[in-house]
């Protein structure tokens, strides 16, 4: 991935990636820094990306899900990668605190949809919104029951994760 | 975009973009920074871009450098500002010579009696590459909140002048400013004066904006600027220009 494709990601993710990181901590200025830390990652490890493991959101999602899981471990921000670029984390005014506020309640279950990996998603999409079968997705996907059933629960766990609950 | 979020825009296209530049020393910028800090509540920032003595032959390009390329970012270690800076429009102009605008963030500055001497948000500067005189820094700007840059009557839009020569006659005169996204072009008027009409240039994605410098012979008296539409309706009531253009 390139440098601007970092960026385009940045502009089209923060945002939503910023609200989940709201609801997660509930702190706007922990929010900051993870999502400071987690594009600054992105661009450190972003020869890394490969697109047959998924959306680049999906890759951008997990690199959060690391970064918020360390936060809950050690009880502060990593700053790594940022200190490794050299980026500073802009200050919080109180508008942009209303802001982090404002961006937890936005985000909806289909935008978050759209970042589970691809089986899972399909998986998801399939049994909840189109309301088919455990059995018709899984002929149609070409695999067990089971394994569709597993993507499900996998899928929603992710979700709910995304949405701010714990797993 | 808050100003958390396109501040962070900022800082990381300046860790993916950031490029060989002419070191820049940290000193040179603290003169423009005390301007600053005594002017920034009025509108007009005059630069102090100092003439060959008066009146004398500066009437040919001056200097050799070359403006960085739009979207450059100058790193903190090479920038006399607060913050890095992002290169948002460049030129080069007859007597004044290469120049370019810069953006940076702020903190905002207080007052020792606590009163507010500008906001926190962004910086615009005017950095004139090879000022004709060696006494003075060639940078000179304005700062205030995101939107309006202090500028708060017209938010978007902005001017300000750059002086090739602090005595009379000036022989040119850099006005440049910031103009909304939806401005197609810039026009100087002065009764009974030829109207003077540029095309702003786009800023890089990551600041939102175009940007002018229109290098002007003074004097113009009467002389006012504003920015027109793409169906040629004013952006506003336009502002007028100050000494040595407007006696």
């Amino acid at each position: 991935m390139s440098p601007g494709e970092v960026e385009q990601l940045y502009r089209d993710n923060a945002r939503r990636l910023a609200g989940h990181l709201m609801r997660a901590t509930g702190d706007a200025e922990v929010a900051a820094d993870l999502v400071a830390e987690t594009f600054a990652a992105a661009m450190v490890a972003r020869e890394r990306y490969r697109a047959e493991l998924g959306a680049k959101t999906t890759w951008l999602y997990g690199i959060a899900s690391h970064k918020l899981s360390d936060w809950r471990r050690r009880g502060y921000a990593e700053d790594r990668a940022r200190r490794r670029l050299g980026i500073e984390r802009p200050a919080l005014s109180d508008d942009d605190v209303a802001e982090f506020s404002r961006l937890a309640d936005e985000v909806t279950v289909v935008d978050l949809l759209e970042e589970l990996p691809s089986d899972q998603r399909t998986a998801v999409r399939a049994r909840l919104l189109d309301d088919r079968a455990y059995g018709d997705i899984a002929v149609a996907e070409g695999v067990s029951e089971a394994a569709i059933r597993q993507r499900v629960s996998r899928g929603l766990a992710s979700l709910r994760q995304r949405i701010g609950g714990r797993a | 975009m808050t100003d958390f979020f396109s501040a962070l825009e900022l800082e990381l296209h300046g860790a993916a973009e950031r490029r060989p530049r002419a070191p820049v020393s940290v000193g040179q910028g603290v003169g423009a920074l005390a301007v600053v800090a005594l002017l920034a509540s009025a509108v007009l920032l005059a630069s102090a871009v100092l003439g060959g003595g008066g009146g004398g032959d500066t009437g040919e390009l001056t200097g050799s450098r070359k403006p960085d390329p739009v979207g450059t970012v100058i790193p903190k270690s090479e920038s006399p500002y607060e913050t890095r800076a992002l290169v948002v429009a460049n030129g080069r102009a007859p007597v004044t010579g290469a120049w370019q605008i810069e953006v940076s963030r702020t903190r905002g500055e207080h007052a020792t009696d606590g009163s507010v001497l500008w906001h926190a948000g962004y910086c615009l500067w005017l950095h004139v590459l090879d000022p004709p005189g060696p006494e003075r820094d060639g940078r000179s700007g304005h700062c205030g909140a995101p939107r309006s840059l202090g500028f708060r009557k017209t938010p978007g839009f902005s001017r300000a002048q750059g002086l090739t020569q602090v005595r009379p006659p000036a022989e040119e005169v850099l006005v440049w400013g910031r103009v909304p996204d939806r401005a197609e072009m810039v026009v100087i008027r002065a009764p009974g004066r030829k109207r003077i009409a540029v095309v702003p240039e786009d800023g890089p994605e990551t600041f939102p904006g175009r940007y002018y410098g229109i290098p002007v012979k003074p004097p113009m008296p009467g002389a006012r600027i504003n920015w027109l539409d793409s169906e040629g309706r004013p952006g506003s009531r336009g502002i007028a220009l100050m000494p040595p253009i407007a006696r």
